[in-house]
């Protein structure tokens, strides 16, 4: 049972594209979770970070010949009023967005529980100087980058084909009924209301990735 | 971008390469291995039961949390604390609401535009605590402690003293308002006038009858439940007579058996000719005024002779006969209890009004006996540490102008940003709000906002609140506090079984996000200032007063507390007459005899108690015959220990020093198309600070005005139509709801609602840029209703400084 249908070439292209989704994974949770600092927009801002972006038509070129200073107090205060707020803001957390009948829509409700305990299960913790809450779009990314990269290594590892099939059957199971349910409609409503070109780039992919990823783990599980 | 498998080869090596840098991993919000096992996350679901305390309102009754995957789920009444019963009201079940609000301010926020102009930063705790504390240094630095300003709402039992008495008195400013002068502050201050330190509790469990006038008991008073239990109780379960003078037919006068509408303003005009059907019929209790008042019943008869029934009638409406016989069934009732509140408080005349009131549970020896009107029993906490002994400096800007108020000793928070505005006696470099919402409950709200929105005058607003008022909005600094599920208090309310009942308030769950309790931020910031207050944190703070409080300590400390939430001695009695207690002679030892007044007290030899400052703070006992009793303890005033309908203290200031009616000026002037606006309270939701919970605000969130059919026809005003109303500073738009429940000179709204901000719940719209809100998507009602404040000006009772809230003369006309 479970077993790994994949020559060891095919194996290795796998682990390679797994380390490079658990990647972008990674840096979706990073946007997600931080205003960019200056250290971040010199990068992505430069070589082939910056040509990239460009000819995939992402690049407000006015935009980023603004001081990095001022590049970085911009997105911050966009940062705030797309998902802190005070105000109207777009909340980062999946419970406002995936309820069932009879939920109370709120802040940490019933999804909340449910990646809460998906996590954890899955061998990891909340940091103690978190404290946030645990269905906030980063936490949910930082967990898949985590669970990929996790597939990613097992991929290279011949003997642990079973434990390879729950790794993928997890992602499915976290993108299916969490990921899938409000990551699109949520980058939705921020590429309606970004003011800036960033955000609504990152939405635009997040949005688009999370439907690739679906169709990634469904592709890869047919290998067993 | 469509991503395909050409350029998500290339965003992979960029999101790698990005992700090499330090940020990440500055970032990461999880950690450990991945370890996949059989995947099954467990489904039981177990309830953890945490005892606490509620704050929705002031009354702080006793509740349970329901815990699930740390999560808070449902929230009860503590049956083991007998003030509560196990029963709560709607908003304290709505409590969840606080906490998990979508709108919930969860991290701290820096303003970066102009103010008001609504661009913020999130900043972290780190920079937020150092930015407020190189601020505070700042002004430290240059001498001046008292510009800085700590102006609360509500801050009661450990929390007054952590922050006020310990952390801003370490910092040297006595710049300290509150907002009693918007609530009952006026009910206060002529109480220490007559008989001394506030609460009045009603004994209704065991009173025979009740004369309430103004106060809406059933949908709101400062022990809502707990009092409201009792009083339902005493009518329903032994038929004891209530009689509500309000000049709207509230829920309180619907359930009263008899609801006795009368004039604005006219309470105390009811309660005079009382007092004066009681001493002419002789039905006074003779030895309480002869021994415990300082007047004597032919004094009083002769004060009250004027106060006729048929003169009340004339002023109050209520007819002279009414007047009449229930003055002698209440006189008869023995015990009875008079409660009043803002119907009869928040007026030019209040004052007088709560004097009259209160005379008149005192000429029937009501006073502080089984079933009368009680001297308020609460816990007595005991911590180890001692509060700073820094000598404090402080603006004179909470009192109101020199002589605007003869005793304002709530203060008169309505009036502290005209004070601010007005600039002779000092401004606050540093303002810091603290669950307090200025622009919005204060009146005139068009110019609170212009105050606070101008640097000149407040140069550093910091908000404190877990949600963002109105205030916040024009914040510099915004602090997210943690919601009163999320932290830690000893609790003090007074008992409505005159028992001490000592409980706490423990978090539920811990703060949301990066919420934080503003006690232990003090405490954080204190550190940086190098302030040594000898605890750092509030959890500390309640731990060491349950280890040291006699009784509790005993009982188990800290951990009985945290497992029962409460403790009340199961061997204490009900305390009545403690007035009359005598002093052992040993216990007067230092003490000098005031032989103006015959207060005992510790003073120096030849000092004049009347007139020495803060002598009232040495009060000892009142001299009565050859002893000492503990009499009515004096507070903030110099008053005697006995029951002054006399007050001298008045009479110094140029006012009746027997309690009497005097009409409000703008009353008098009225024109005949004019009306009273009045405000209300209705049972789910509070002043301002509820709004923003959604199953409160699902159940009211309208406001149309109450007006009398009558009246409304003579304006050609129909049910439902869209109406006007203009005073002197403003003019709102709203609907007419027409009832017979209100009297025809008076025109009434709720005061809970039109917020501006607040969150999307309270604040009801959706602005142009909401794309936003998912929650929003639920709401099924449009309206948020309307602020009166917006037209009530900020004005003083004379002699006590509160707010008049029912005083505002208006023009009211079809839209
Ligand atoms: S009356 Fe209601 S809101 Fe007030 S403390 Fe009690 S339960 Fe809480």
């Amino acid at each position: 049972m479970n077993m790994l249908k994949k020559k060891k070439t095919d194996r290795q292209q796998s682990s390679q594209k797994a380390f490079q989704r658990s990647d972008v994974y990674g840096l979706l949770s990073l946007i997600y979770s931080q205003e960019p600092d200056e250290s971040f927009i010199e990068k992505l801002n430069s070589g082939n970070s910056r040509l990239f972006f460009i000819k995939e038509g992402m690049w407000d070129e006015k935009f980023w010949t603004q001081s990095v200073k001022k590049i970085c107090e911009n997105l911050a205060v966009e940062y705030t009023r797309l998902f802190i707020g005070p105000k109207d803001h777009i909340s980062p957390f999946e419970s406002l967005y995936n309820f069932k009948k009879g939920d109370i829509r709120q802040i940490w409700g019933t999804a909340t529980v449910e990646v809460k305990r998906i996590i954890e299960s899955a061998g990891l913790s909340f940091r103690k100087d978190y404290g946030g809450i645990p269905d906030h779009i980063s936490i949910e990314l930082e967990f898949m980058q985590k669970l990929v990269k996790k597939e990613a290594e097992l991929w290279n590892e011949q003997k642990n084909g079973s434990l390879l099939f729950k790794t993928i059957e997890l992602e499915k199971k976290f993108i299916d009924e969490h990921l899938k349910v409000w990551i699109p409609g949520f980058c939705q409503k921020v590429i309606e209301a970004a003011r800036y070109d960033f955000y609504r780039n990152v939405a635009e992919l997040t949005g688009d990735f999370i439907v690739t990823e679906k169709e990634e783990v469904e592709s890869l599980l047919s290998f067993f | 971008m469509r991503l395909n498998r050409r350029n998500f080869l290339k965003l992979g090596m960029i999101s790698g390469s990005l992700l090499s840098l330090n940020s990440l991993s500055r970032s990461e919000k999880l950690k450990g291995e991945i370890k996949i096992g059989d995947f099954s996350p467990e489904t039981g679901k177990k309830r953890k039961a945490i005892p606490s305390a509620c704050w929705q309102c002031v009354s702080r009754d006793g509740i349970i949390c329901y815990v699930e995957d740390c999560r808070l789920v449902k929230i009860e009444g503590n049956p083991k604390l007998p003030r509560t019963n196990g029963k709560l009201c709607s908003r304290g079940q709505a409590g969840i609401n606080q906490v998990y609000n979508p709108d919930r301010l969860i991290y701290p926020l820096k303003r970066v535009g102009k103010r008001g102009e609504g661009m913020w930063k999130r900043i972290s705790w780190e920079k937020a605590i150092d930015e407020l504390t190189s601020k505070l240094k700042e002004v430290l630095d240059s001498g001046h402690p008292e510009e800085i300003m700590l102006h609360y709402g509500r801050m009661k039992a450990s929390s007054s003293k952590i922050i006020k008495d310990h952390f801003f008195t370490a910092l040297g400013t006595g710049t300290i308002g509150n907002h009693t002068s918007i609530c009952e502050g006026g009910k206060w201050s002529a109480q220490e006038l007559v008989w001394g330190k506030h609460y009045d509790v009603n004994d209704a469990t065991h009173t025979n009858m009740i004369l309430n006038f103004g106060c809406n008991v059933f949908e709101a008073h400062t022990s809502h439940i707990p009092f409201a239990q009792r009083v339902i109780k005493a009518v329903v379960d032994r038929g004891v007579k209530m009689v509500t003078f309000d000049v709207r037919l509230s829920n309180t006068a619907a359930k009263s058996t008899e609801w006795m509408p009368i004039k604005s303003g006219t309470d105390g005009a009811v309660a005079l000719a009382m007092c004066n059907v009681i001493m002419n019929k002789g039905l006074y209790d003779r030895e309480f005024i002869n021994t415990w008042t300082n007047v004597t019943s032919s004094q009083l008869k002769k004060h009250l002779k004027p106060y006729t029934p048929k003169w009340a009638e004339g002023i109050s409406g209520v007819p002279a006969e009414k007047i009449k016989s229930l003055a002698l069934e209440f006189a008869r009732a023995k015990p009875g209890t008079t409660i009043s509140y803002r119907g009869a408080v928040a007026h030019y005349n209040g004052n007088e009004n709560e004097r009259a009131i209160k005379m008149l549970d005192a000429i029937c020896g009501y006073i502080d006996v089984k079933g009368g009107t009680c001297k308020a029993v609460g816990p007595s906490w005991k911590n180890s540490f001692k509060k700073p002994k820094t000598k404090t400096k402080k603006l004179k800007i909470l009192d109101g102008f020199p002589g605007q108020a003869a005793y304002p000793t709530h203060h008169m928070s309505h009036y502290v940003l005209k004070m601010i505005k007005e600039g002779s006696h000092g401004r606050p470099k540093i303002y810091i709000s603290y669950c307090y919402n200025p622009a919005y409950v204060n009146g005139e709200c068009k110019e609170n906002i212009d105050i606070l929105k101008d640097e000149k005058l407040i140069p550093y607003l910091v908000v404190v609140d877990v949600a963002v008022s109105e205030t916040a909005d024009l914040a510099d600094l915004i602090l997210p506090d943690a919601t009163y599920l999320e932290r830690w208090d000893w609790e003090d309310m007074v008992s409505y079984d005159q028992i001490p009942e000592f409980y706490i308030r423990q978090p539920a769950v811990p703060p949301l996000g990066q919420s934080r309790d503003f006690k232990d931020v003090c405490c954080q910031i204190a550190k940086r200032l190098g302030l040594d207050l000898g605890f750092s944190s509030a959890e500390e703070f309640v731990r060491d007063a349950c280890e040291n409080t006699p009784g509790v300590k005993e009982a188990g400390g800290f951990e009985y507390m945290k497992k029962h939430g409460a403790w009340v001695d199961p061997k204490a009695k009900p305390l009545y007459r403690s007035f009359a207690k005598e002093i052992k002679p040993e216990d007067l030892k230092g003490t000098i005899v005031d032989e103006a007044t015959g207060v005992v007290w510790k003073g120096k030899e030849g000092e004049d108690y009347t007139s020495t400052k803060d002598a009232y703070k040495k009060y000892v006992g009142q001299k009565i015959g050859n002893k000492v009793f503990k009499g009515f303890h004096p507070d903030k005033v110099n008053k005697s220990g006995k029951f002054e309908i006399y007050s001298n203290l008045l009479k110094k200031k140029g006012f009746s020093p027997m309690p009497t009616y005097i009409p409000i000026p703008e009353h008098q002037k009225m024109k005949q198309n004019e009306l009273v606006l009045t405000t209300f309270k209705v049972a789910v939701q509070t002043h301002s600070r509820t709004q923003n919970c959604k199953w409160l605000t699902e159940i009211y969130h309208d406001n149309p005005a109450w007006i009398n059919p009558k009246v409304a026809a003579k304006k050609g005003i129909k049910d439902g139509d869209r109406i006007k109303i203009k005073s002197d500073v403003g003019e709102i738009t709203t609907r007419a709801k027409l009832t017979e429940g209100i009297i025809p000179g008076v025109i009434a709204i709720s005061h809970h609602l039109g917020h501006w901000a607040y969150g999307e719940y309270a604040s009801g719209e959706k602005t142009a840029e909401h794309v936003c809100e998912p929650d929003c998507d639920f709401k099924w009602w449009k309206e948020k209703g309307v602020h009166p404040n917006w037209i009530i000006p900020n004005s003083p009772d004379p002699i006590n400084g509160q707010q008049r809230w029912m005083d505002t003369v208006v023009t009211v006309r079809k839209a």
